[in-house]
């Protein structure tokens, strides 16, 4: 399974199975992982949403707390094409603006679609002044009102009348970021120990295994919410945020570091492994050149698997009221703001970070389903 | 295997030393404590507890003591009498408000647990072994639909439709009509209507990912040699899948075993504090927040023993299905 | 009570009474069908027998009702204090409903020695527990002897019981009498028997049953009841039998409550409670009250599944766990639908959010910053109140301080509104006159070490309002210069925070309102105790000057506190609001706490066809909401 690849392949071999032979190893990945079209469309789904996690600030019409008295629980508007507008100009993309009532027992303004009012809708619209990733200061946004008095709420707006779209799009960056930080430390942590804990075996196997059982022996949401509980009350909002990724990734790298122990106690003792050592390759070699590869494909469905668990598992935080906290936008934050009835009745918009962390959750598990299978390209 | 084990027992026992502190700990981590908890739930409601009220409290609950003389009092009660302590928040022993919640617990957890397996194990190994086929995309997607939605809001909704569509009574496991019956059939009818939602709701995150684990796991074994040898010696599709890939595909499995029980119970909680269940989710939740520290430090203890205990036997089990690492 | 015996008053003492239209006679008592099944079987006494000589005859707010039906309502968690206010509102003397003034309950008239150190309770001949033994003064003095004065049970008498240092004497006059002494004034022990208080003294008086679980009566047999519930030891037996909230926590407890309990508050059963038939108050038309046959409490995890009840009409009248603006639209919606009506549940206290700037915070410069009146004045002028109605409390709300509400007889108009009007050119200057002109290169102020003024507001996460409104308010006072983060923190942590003086900032619902809250939780007009969050060291000098944590307020604020002492000692209503007006004129002044706008009415729920629940009820811990609207006689048409 390891060092498969001959260095020469017989001439007589027919092209297709020469190609075959002759690619890399990650070549043949590529391949393969292409023939899993979900798993392709995913990859390009999950890439986008990093962008627009990346680029949020240009993405997003506004930023995520501006707010407009007018509009607390806005409805979506409808984005529609080639409209005219009072003054007979046409417009490419537009939206309809609302005529308003105030209901003063439910307390709850009722919206009609006024569909003689055209607001347009442009690209590259001037609005709010920010810094792209924090160095370019701009003040065009993807998409946004022709006229930045105007508003356009294409997927409505909360409580405070601030545009659910934009909270969704700025909250991506957190949210994406916890499960990509978060594994990396996890994955980090779970091969390094339960790598050297599989292959030297012994008192060091002992040590992390009794850690390992430690932590894994303690429910994870007590232990979550003592230490969630315990963060310093005047701390850096950007440490807060890593306090959390450290909290949620405690509890990950034991699971990866007893699949990695797992792997290598059964290897260590496989033929290729034998024959490795016995060719005299290092340590160093046998374990990352040899053994690693030949369980990969389990890391990776593990690690796929990871992402969107810690995104699910901040989600779940901010709903018990310890993960992070408003003002910071997180998906987590913003379901815990659509977890009433009022916006399952009236508000259902309020659920559309929902969909978000479906559509991420749905493509990372895609995508790591199917870099799992493919992983193992002469399968 | 009996030196194993004895090893295992021993190291068992430290890791339940450290658990006892640890669990004690982590409800002393946030500020204040239970007394600070109840007054703001006072406050919360423009209300207030007087100074001398909760002088008094702090004495009679040994509050005023350093943590470790409080961990002794309550881990001497446990080791010598059996004695968990007292609840401050519901002035009960304890054991009882343990013993109360059990039995529905295990009952969620195991219908949950047995739903999971049923369904996954089956489409776990139908989309290992007709992998790209429609049907495994159709039901992977929706296996992987069921792990993306996060459970409280699914509680939720589903709360809503059927209450509001269906007149069901929605929270909690019984009716009003039912719940402070005496057991009868009609009362585990009742129980039956209200188990199914939460079961839904709880497999639902479960059952994703366990079709996603099987199908690694089989699809690693289905392209092993030893499977080509078996086919080549003419063994049917069936029996060959069943007889050996199978088999190795569950080892991961039993080596999880230990932490279903625990992880069913604490990954419940969210599901049971919004659906109002009489399990010991709430409980555990509502007594960290209140920091009724016997009672929380009594469940996280608990749940560890059984994780522990667990752990022990799938460890033995594994060794006891693959020799290579009993040796190790 | 309508058969007031023509007894005179006792020279000069006051007399709390209540004249009653109606009048009944003991031949024409009426009962509810399910009892009189139970007197014609031979279980119960007729039900002449079980009401006291004179009942109290209670006027209904609507009309006289019919018996039956249920009460369903819905607890949240293991320690809700509904259940104490809508079923266990029964007391020597009560709250009026309108909260103005206090009235006789189980007592049927106390006199009162002008001087505020003698109080006799005048109690109704005939009265009994629900188990049908007496109630007599010997319940109140085993309540005082054996509980009050039991160092194991109470190890320090609560200050409402003192005067001074000084603990209540409890003497026995005759079967019906009973005369409370105290060596120097205590002039407000009926207000404060009247709120959560008085439950504690009957929850511990019926001595036929609590012997049992004392030493000194049941010495022999005491540890093996000890050891049967697993308590540690008799003391902590004893008081889950008679404490809030232990003693809803089993059955067998008997009360003087218009229902028992058959279902215990356990967590995972729903709680039941039944009527006593024993039951001391009648109609205008001599039947017993109270009308409803049961009350259940189902137990709920989260807020939103009582919403979820509420608007599917499970719930037949609460108002408990559904306040709040979001929840009021969905209340509304579903009103035909679900056949309720909406009542209004007004918050007791005057502000949505009060802001303390801690003046006795760990942090030195904050501490000097804070103290500066005028910086606290400058930061209220620099609030867009009118935008925080409109934006937050869906203009439901107005522009107000930690005040009075309007309407009491403590309202004072400028210290309700001053400083409440929007000026941030006038907050500039008053900042820069303050010695704050000086400001670093993002144009935010300098503080008198140089740095930049900067703090953190503690706000509760649960309190989702009030998050919104801190986030414009950080954006108010950025445009004066002055930096403020939110901090949001689980709602018990932040409270353990501010209890520790560890807060710089914090805010919280309060300031005032209703009189009696006022003059009962004064944390919000002075350094009352470690909860007065704008200066906790101060408050905990007023409880005990010898506290670690205690440090001696500034001389406005000691006046205050002794003026507070003053009040304490005066009897009768008139006279303590005349020195609590003196303490309001200096909290005036102060301007301690910043408050931002009135707190908009709460809903509750209540079915159509059931009557006699009132329209408005203020809503507080204070007052018990709804016991004093006199559940008993609540009933379905």
């Amino acid at each position: 399974m390891s060092d498969v690849t001959a260095p020469t392949v017989p001439e007589t071999v027919a092209p297709a199975a020469r190609r075959f032979a002759e690619a890399s190893q990650w070549t043949l990945i590529f391949r393969r992982f292409r023939r899993h079209k979900l798993a392709y469309a995913s990859l390009f789904v999950v890439l986008g949403i990093y962008l627009v996690a990346l680029l949020a600030e240009f993405v997003a019409p506004f930023s995520p707390d501006s707010y407009n008295a007018r509009f607390t629980y806005g409805p979506p508007q409808t984005l529609k094409f080639f409209g005219t507008d009072a003054a007979g100009e046409t417009h490419f993309m537009y939206v309809n603006g609302h005529r308003m009532s105030f209901d003063p027992v439910a307390l709850k303004r009722t919206f009609v679609v006024d569909e003689k009012s055209v607001h347009p809708v442009v690209f590259f619209a001037k609005g709010e002044p920010y810094k792209l990733l924090g160095l370019i200061p701009w003040d065009r946004h993807l998409i946004g009102p022709g006229d930045p008095s105007q508003p356009m709420y294409l997927w409505g707006a909360d409580r405070l009348g601030r545009d659910v779209l934009s909270r969704t799009i700025h909250g991506a960056r957190i949210s994406m970021s916890i499960g990509l930080v978060g594994v990396a430390i996890s994955l980090f942590l779970g091969l390094l120990l339960g790598g050297i804990s599989g292959y030297y075996g012994g008192w060091i196997d002992e040590v992390v295994q009794r850690c390992i059982d430690f932590l894994k022996s303690i429910p994870t949401i007590p232990l979550w919410m003592g230490l969630a509980a315990a963060v310093p009350a005047n701390l850096d909002p950007l440490l807060v945020y890593l306090w959390i990724i450290i909290i949620l990734s405690l509890i990950g790298w034991t699971d990866l570091a007893r699949v990695v122990r797992g792997r290598f106690l059964s290897l260590r003792t496989e033929d290729f492994v034998l024959a490795a050592r016995l060719d005299g390759c290092s340590r160093q070699r046998v374990i990352w050149r040899h053994m690693v590869p030949s369980f990969t494909s389990h890391i990776v469905a593990s690690v796929t698997l990871a992402i969107p668990s810690m995104i699910l598992a901040e989600t779940a935080l901010s709903f018990l009221g310890i993960g992070l906290k408003e003002p910071v936008v997180s998906w987590g934050v913003l379901l815990k703001d659509a977890q009433s009835i009022l916006a399952l009745t009236t508000a259902p918009w309020l659920l559309a970070p929902g969909a978000a962390v479906v559509v991420a959750v749905l493509a990372l598990n895609f995508l790591g389903d199917g870099i799992r299978d493919a992983a193992d390209p002469y399968a | 295997m009996l030196r194993y084990m004895l090893r295992r027992l021993v190291y068992t026992l430290g890791t339940l030393a450290a658990v006892s502190v640890v669990a004690f700990l982590v409800i002393q981590l946030p500020p204040g404590d239970f007394l600070t908890s109840f007054s703001a739930k006072f406050a919360e409601q423009g209300g207030s507890l007087d100074t001398d009220s909760l002088t008094a409290l702090k004495l009679r609950y040994g509050l005023d003591q350093p943590w470790y003389v409080q961990y002794w009092l309550w881990i001497s009660g446990i080791l010598f009498r059996g004695d968990f302590g007292e609840s401050f928040e519901w002035n009960k022993p304890v054991s009882e408000l343990m013993w109360d919640r059990f039995g529905l617990t295990v009952l969620l957890s195991g219908i949950t647990l047995v739903v999971t397996w049923l369904v996954a194990l089956p489409i776990g190994i139908y989309s290992a072994v007709r992998r790209y086929s429609w049907l495994d995309y159709v039901v992977t997607f929706l296996g992987f639909l069921g792990l993306a939605i996060p459970s409280f809001l699914l509680a939720l909704a589903l709360m809503y439709v059927f209450s509001r569509y269906f007149g069901m009574s929605v929270s909690g496991l019984f009716s009003p009509a039912y719940v402070n019956a005496p057991w009868s059939l009609a009362k585990i009818g009742d129980l039956a209507m209200h188990l199914w939602l939460p079961v839904f709701v709880l497999s639902t995150h479960g059952t994703a990912a366990l079709i996603r684990v099987m199908r690694a796991n089989l699809i690693d074994e289905l392209y092993k040699p030893y499977v080509q040898t078996a086919r080549a010696n003419g063994l049917g599709e069936a029996e060959l899948l069943f007889k050996y890939p199978v088999r190795v595909a569950l080892n991961p499995f039993i080596s999880t075993i230990g932490w279903v029980l625990p992880n069913l119970v604490s990954g419940a909680i969210v599901t049971s504090v919004v659906m109002s269940l009489p399990t010991a989710g709430p409980l555990l939740l509502s007594a960290l927040l209140a920091q009724d520290m016997y009672l929380a430090g009594s469940f996280i203890l608990m749940l560890s023993v059984l994780t522990v205990i667990g752990t022990l036997i799938s460890d033995l089990l594994l060794a006891w299905l693959d020799p290579r690492v009993r040796y190790a | 009570m309508a058969a007031f015996h023509g007894r005179a008053l006792r020279g000069a003492a006051l007399s709390l009474l209540l004249t009653f239209s109606g009048t009944a006679h003991a031949a024409e008592y009426k009962e509810a069908p399910g009892l009189s099944e139970l007197v014609k079987g031979g279980k119960l006494p007729p039900v002449a027998q079980r009401l006291p000589e004179a009942p109290l005859v209670l006027s209904p707010v609507e009309k006289a009702g019919k018996y039956g039906g249920t009460w369903r309502q819905a607890l949240m968690g293991g320690s809700d204090s509904l259940i104490e206010r809508s079923v266990g509102y029964t007391r020597l003397v009560r709250w009026n409903r309108a909260w103005t003034a206090v009235e006789p309950d189980v007592a049927e008239k106390v006199d009162v020695k002008p001087d505020g150190t003698e109080y006799v309770f005048h109690l109704r001949k005939g009265t009994r527990w629900s188990d049908g033994a007496p109630f007599t003064a010997d319940d109140l003095v085993f309540w005082y002897q054996d509980v009050l004065m039991n160092k194991e049970l109470t190890p320090s008498v609560p200050r409402w019981l003192r005067s001074g240092n000084d603990p209540v004497v409890v003497e026995k006059i005759d079967d019906v009498t009973v005369k409370f002494r105290f060596t120097g004034p205590n002039g407000m022990l009926l207000e404060n028997m009247a709120t959560t208080f008085g439950s504690d003294i009957l929850a511990a008086a019926p001595a036929h049953y609590l012997k049992q679980f004392h030493k000194k009566y049941n010495p022999g047999g005491i540890d093996k009841l000890v050891a049967e519930a697993k308590a540690a030891n008799w003391s902590a037996l004893f008081l889950n039998k008679t404490s809030f909230p232990g003693r809803w926590r089993a059955t067998g407890r008997p009360v003087l409550d218009p229902w028992q309990m058959t279902v215990p508050y356990g967590g995972t059963t729903q709680v039941v409670l039944e009527r006593n038939p024993y039951y001391f108050k009648v109609d205008p038309e001599g039947r017993q009250l109270p009308y409803i046959d049961r009350v259940t409490f189902d137990i709920m995890g989260d807020q939103q599944a009582i919403v979820l009840k509420a608007i599917n009409g499970e719930l037949d009248m609460q108002n408990q766990r559904l306040n709040g603006l979001e929840t009021r639209i969905v209340l509304a919606q579903n009103r035909e639908r679900s056949g309720y009506r909406l009542f209004k549940a007004q918050p007791a206290w005057s502000n949505a959010m009060c802001i303390s700037l801690n003046q006795t915070s760990k942090n030195p410069v904050l501490r000097e910053v804070f103290r500066n009146r005028d910086f606290r004045v400058a930061l209220s002028l620099a609030i867009n109140r009118e935008e925080l109605n409109e934006l937050i409390y869906a203009g439901q709300s107005q522009p107000y301080q930690a005040a009075p509400r309007p309407g009491t007889a403590l309202y004072d108009a400028e210290m309700a509104t001053q400083y409440t009007k929007f000026d941030p050119k006038g907050a500039n200057e008053l900042l820069d006159k303050a010695g704050f002109s000086k400001r670093d290169g993002q144009k935010f102020r300098l503080g008198p070490d140089g740095k930049r003024i900067s703090f953190a507001v503690d706000a509760a996460t649960s309190r989702r309002y009030q998050i919104d409104a801190l986030e414009l308010i950080k954006k108010y006072w950025a445009a004066v210069g002055i930096e403020m983060q939110v901090k949001t923190i689980e709602e018990s942590f932040a409270f353990a925070r501010m209890l520790a003086n560890e807060h710089d900032a914090m805010v919280w619902i309060g300031g005032g309102g209703y009189d009696f809250l006022g003059v009962l939780d004064p944390k919000w007009y002075f350094p009352y105790e470690n909860q007065a969050a704008f200066a906790s060291a101060w408050g905990i000098y007023f409880q005990n000057p010898n506290d670690p944590n205690a440090e001696e307020p500034p001389e406005p604020a000691k006046r205050q506190q002794a003026l507070y002492v003053e009040m304490q000692k005066t009897p009768g209503t008139a006279g303590q609001f005349e020195v609590m007006k003196k303490i309001l004129a200096i909290t005036r002044e102060q301007f301690y706490v910043i408050g931002t706008n009135m707190d908009a009415d709460n809903y509750g729920v209540v079915k159509n066809n059931m009557r006699n629940v009132p329209e408005l009820m203020p809503d507080t811990f204070f007052y018990m909401t709804p016991g004093p609207t006199n559940p008993e006689q609540y009933f379905y048409e």
